[in-house]
């Protein structure tokens, strides 16, 4: 039989463990549980807004050197040509200066001998600037998944709606190629591109905080979450991989009830019949 | 040659209507890149079809997001922090300023719509109402009021954070022309009503019912919404420096038939009664109506600047009066119902 003291040592120590498990290591792990998204193969990079004009591009799962800043304007002004940021522990800082704002490509490249990787995402700064429909198909890369168009500051990718992309190598179309699609919640989907390199992708649902629980931003409110279109290509020299990291948001009719919206207008509408009535005393 | 200016203006509202709810069909995506740059007010946001951005929409962004957040954070207010509004203010104005009132009767697709159901209306022999005389001050102070609240005051409080986000865009929630252009394009979703929050679902009803009153009233009242537009008081306040106007060459005559102010869609009385520059008043729209029901030679005239481009003449008034009565009506329709009403006597 154990003694007394020998349980409460016994006690103690689990007691020790299971602290260093709740507020040691547990923590850690779970952090690192964060840091590492599983729902893509591909790596993920974080952006944190950081005001108007910066945004801080962090490298969670792989080891990319430089971050390259297209413009909106490239392309059109020779004077605006594509910035290359240098990748630190912090991640790279992107700033925009002299209130040149709207859509900025941001690309993160690396490569070897046999295998080049291409990350590319779209950055909104929040100031005037000029369209970026040109800065779209500038060339980025050898494998290039663009959008066909961007949804711009009042519109988005959103479930359960279709948006196109255009795959191209060396700027000429892929047909027939495999996109991939990823979003976390194992949301994995195929598609395949036509024939003249465009996929259409579906976006497809996923489950949503309910109207009470959405985070607590002033203006745009609407819950949103990652996803990431990958697609390879094999030359015989080497493999090219190429993802397109963006956000979409829940389906249009998210905190929006079709039914109510005809209801209300039908009342409107019997106010405005009101009228229709011949007034009083009134012959024709 | 004796040109009937609304069939020229109804040829151009229905070329606008086109691109303004399915430009982007036309040109492709970003059509708001491509046309707006040239015509930067003429359609909602909200209408991913269209071909242009509507004015009033900035208004409300600067208004929230610059502005109101600046002052929120810098808790003081300085020339930086009108810089942005006024910069967009002269942006959209120089276009404004060129067409000002003309905007609403010409280009505006909800002002097309509202005066293509007054003509249904009055094809389908419905009573035809105008805003009575003691409640004509009341309604004209609407416009300003919305202006006011909804473009400027709700979204700068939405902007320091003291009310909820819907009310950054408060206007556009309300803006008929939102659900009108969206359902036009096949779209529901604007119809939906907001469920989010409280400021949603309030925005929702006020904008549902709003919508849903103006199409039913149009029927019988000529553009019941362009009464309380917020566009209306904006254009008001620099109609005095638009090229574009309407003015009136005194006539010992003027003032007794009052042809001008039964053909005015926005029951202006003033056009009768009043002379030379006043004639141009806050709600014209310069639709042109008066001019032509004007039975008297060069009385009412529309100008660009110190050029005619358009007058009265007996001869115009006389064709346009054979069809058609200033109210609206149809005159063969209206000289049924009067048959119809001696028979009975």
């Amino acid at each position: 039989m154990l003694g007394r003291k020998k349980v409460i040592k016994i006690v103690m120590k689990m007691m020790l463990v299971g602290w260093f498990c709740m507020f040691g290591f547990l923590p850690w792990a779970m952090a690192a549980v964060q840091e590492l998204p599983t729902w893509t193969p591909h790596p993920v990079l974080r952006k944190e807004v950081k005001g108007r004009s910066q945004v801080r591009i962090v490298d969670v799962s792989s080891n990319l050197k430089e971050i390259d800043l297209y413009p909106p304007s490239v392309g059109r002004d020779p004077a605006q040509a594509k910035l290359t940021i240098p990748m630190t522990k912090e991640g790279a800082a992107l700033m925009v200066h002299n209130a040149m704002g709207n859509y900025h490509w941001i690309s993160a490249q690396s490569m070897d001998q046999k295998e080049e990787f291409t990350w590319g995402s779209v950055h909104f700064f929040s100031m005037p600037g000029p369209s970026p429909s040109v800065m779209l198909t500038v060339p980025k890369s050898r494998l290039e998944i663009i959008p066909q168009p961007l949804p711009r500051e009042h519109s988005t990718y959103r479930a359960e709606e279709t948006w196109a992309f255009l795959v191209r190598f060396d700027q000429r179309a892929l047909p027939n190629e495999l996109v991939t699609f990823y979003a976390p919640m194992q949301l994995e989907q195929r598609f395949f591109t036509d024939d003249q390199g465009v996929v259409l992708v579906r976006f497809p649902s996923f489950p949503t905080p309910k109207a009470t629980q959405t985070p607590p931003v002033k203006t745009h409110r609407r819950p949103v979450q990652p996803f990431q279109l990958a697609v390879e290509w094999q030359t015989s020299a080497k493999r090219f991989v190429t993802v397109f990291q963006y956000e979409y948001g829940p389906s249009p009719l998210f905190n929006r009830h079709p039914f109510l919206g005809w209801m209300v207008a039908g009342l409107g509408m019997a106010g405005g019949v009101l009228l229709w009535r011949p007034r009083q005393g009134s012959k024709a | 040659m004796n040109i009937s200016l609304s069939r020229v203006r109804v040829w151009v509202q229905a070329v606008l209507f086109v691109v303004t709810v399915y430009g982007g069909v036309v040109v492709g995506p970003y059509a708001a890149d491509k046309i707006s740059t040239a015509l930067p007010a003429l359609s909602c946001t909200y209408d991913m079809q269209n071909g242009a951005w509507c004015a009033l929409r900035p208004f409300q962004h600067q208004t929230s997001h610059q502005i109101g957040d600046t002052l929120a954070r810098t808790n003081s207010a300085s020339w930086e922090l009108l810089k942005p509004i006024l910069l967009t203010l002269v942006g959209f104005l120089t276009f404004f300023v060129v067409l000002n009132k003309a905007f609403c009767a010409w280009v505006c697709p909800l002002g097309s719509t509202q005066e293509f159901l007054y003509g249904i209306g009055r094809r389908l022999r419905m009573v035809s109402r105008v805003v009575p005389a003691p409640w004509l001050k009341g309604v004209r102070s609407i416009k300003w009021i919305v202006l006011l609240l909804f473009v400027f005051v709700l979204p700068l409080a939405a902007g320091l954070g003291w009310l909820p986000g819907a009310a950054a865009e408060a206007w556009c929630r309300v803006c008929p022309s939102r659900i009108l252009t969206t359902l036009l394009t096949g779209s529901g979703e604007q119809m939906a009503l907001p469920t989010g929050d409280v400021g949603d679902i309030l925005f929702g009803l006020l904008g549902n019912g709003l919508f849903g009153f103006m199409l039913t009233a149009a029927f019988v009242v000529r553009q019941p919404f362009c009464r309380i537009c917020p566009m209306l008081a904006l254009n008001a306040i620099f109609k005095r420096i638009a090229p574009l106007r309407l003015t009136k060459t005194p006539h010992p005559h003027c003032g007794r038939c009052r042809s001008c102010h039964a053909a005015c869609p926005m029951d202006i009385p003033e056009i009768a009664s009043i002379h030379e520059k006043e004639v141009f008043h806050d709600d014209c729209t310069l639709c042109g109506r008066c001019i032509e029901f004007c039975p008297q030679e060069r009385v009412l005239h529309l100008k660009c600047g110190p050029i005619t481009l358009y007058h009265s003449r007996p001869e115009t008034f006389r064709a346009r009066s054979r069809t058609e009565l200033a109210n609206g009506s149809l005159r063969h329709q209206a000289s049924d119902s009067r048959k119809r009403m001696l028979a009975n006597e």
